[in-house]
């Protein structure tokens, strides 16, 4: 065995065990390794490395802050590369690392829950009171929206609703997250997060009002019946 | 027990819905409430559009 091209970038190593620092991160290539099998290694890096940004959007939107949506983010691609899989296509390579770093963003929330929970003032606000009057009948009666299939199918529409949901306030944004791309149910997001129940429900259903209120003005026309 | 219920109770409850069944009483008063209410008749199906689109966005963003 003489020497052995490591990787496109022209680093050369003899026989011995190296470690090679790539775009992608750090990989530990052993002595043994073959021409084959470290381009194979360098293109898996070169995949995870083309996901990246996606997967750093979906961090942001779900821990809304740009230094833990990194740390997430770096956590995942490296626990990419320490096993590098062979997969079907960079599809299913995503959909795996989509599940790597969901595990990543729930540990940090873990860890950050105090400040994950730090309440914004808009995050105290309450939409009830402009919604409602003294009564509880609604100001403005709710419009029809009209047929969810004739609409919500369309790439436009998921971008209104994504750029939505990045207009929650951080908390709320946080927790409605949580809950509908985690997908976790409401007792594990009050057990990661240390906060109470009742805490929760308020601040879903601000979320969920908030959001209803966006689309309202973004997609669905920003009209209102008479009451 | 409380049948009776204002709007703003409603949608409450409507909206809470999406992470928890409703009690069969609450379902009671749901029901008598849409039978008079044409805005929380159209918010009840608002809140089912907003489910969909969820649903839909969430696969679109992880699959696609």
């Amino acid at each position: 065995m003489g020497e052995l091209v490591l990787d496109r970038s022209g680093l050369q190593a003899a026989g011995d065990a190296r470690v090679v620092a790539t775009a992608a991160g750090i990989l530990t290539l052993a002595p043994s390794i073959s021409r084959n099998a470290s381009t194979a290694l360098t293109d898996f890096a070169r995949q995870v490395e083309a996901l990246r940004p996606q997967l750093v959007r979906f961090a942001r939107t779900q821990l809304r802050n740009d230094a833990w949506a990194e740390d997430a983010v770096s956590e995942t691609v490296l626990a990419a590369l320490e096993k590098p899989q062979s997969f079907a296509g960079l599809s299913q390579l995503k959909t795996w690392l989509v599940g790597v770093l969901k595990h990543k963003v729930v540990d940090l929330l873990r860890k950050q829950s105090k400040e994950a929970t730090a309440l914004t003032d808009e995050d105290a606000q309450d939409l009830d009171d402009g919604l409602f009057d003294s009564g509880g009948h609604w100001r403005e009666a709710p419009v029809d929206w009209g047929d969810p299939e004739a609409s919500c199918n369309r790439r436009e529409f998921f971008e209104v609703l994504e750029a939505c949901v990045e207009h929650l306030p951080a908390v709320q944004g946080r927790v409605f997250m949580m809950r509908e791309w985690l997908e976790l149910d409401t007792t594990e997001i009050c057990k990661e997060l240390q906060i109470t129940t009742t805490n929760l429900w308020v601040l879903l259903h601000r979320a969920r009002l908030r959001l209803r209120e966006c689309l309202q003005l973004r997609w669905f026309g920003g009209r209102s019946a008479p009451t | 027990m409380k049948i009776r219920r204002s709007c703003r109770e409603v949608t409450r409850i409507v909206l809470e819905g999406e992470d928890r069944r409703w009690t069969p009483m609450e379902q009671l008063s749901l029901r008598l409430h849409w039978l008079a209410c044409d805005g929380c008749r159209r918010f009840r199906k608002q809140a089912a559009t907003l489910h969909v689109a969820v649903d839909r966005w969430r696969r679109y963003r992880d699959e696609a």
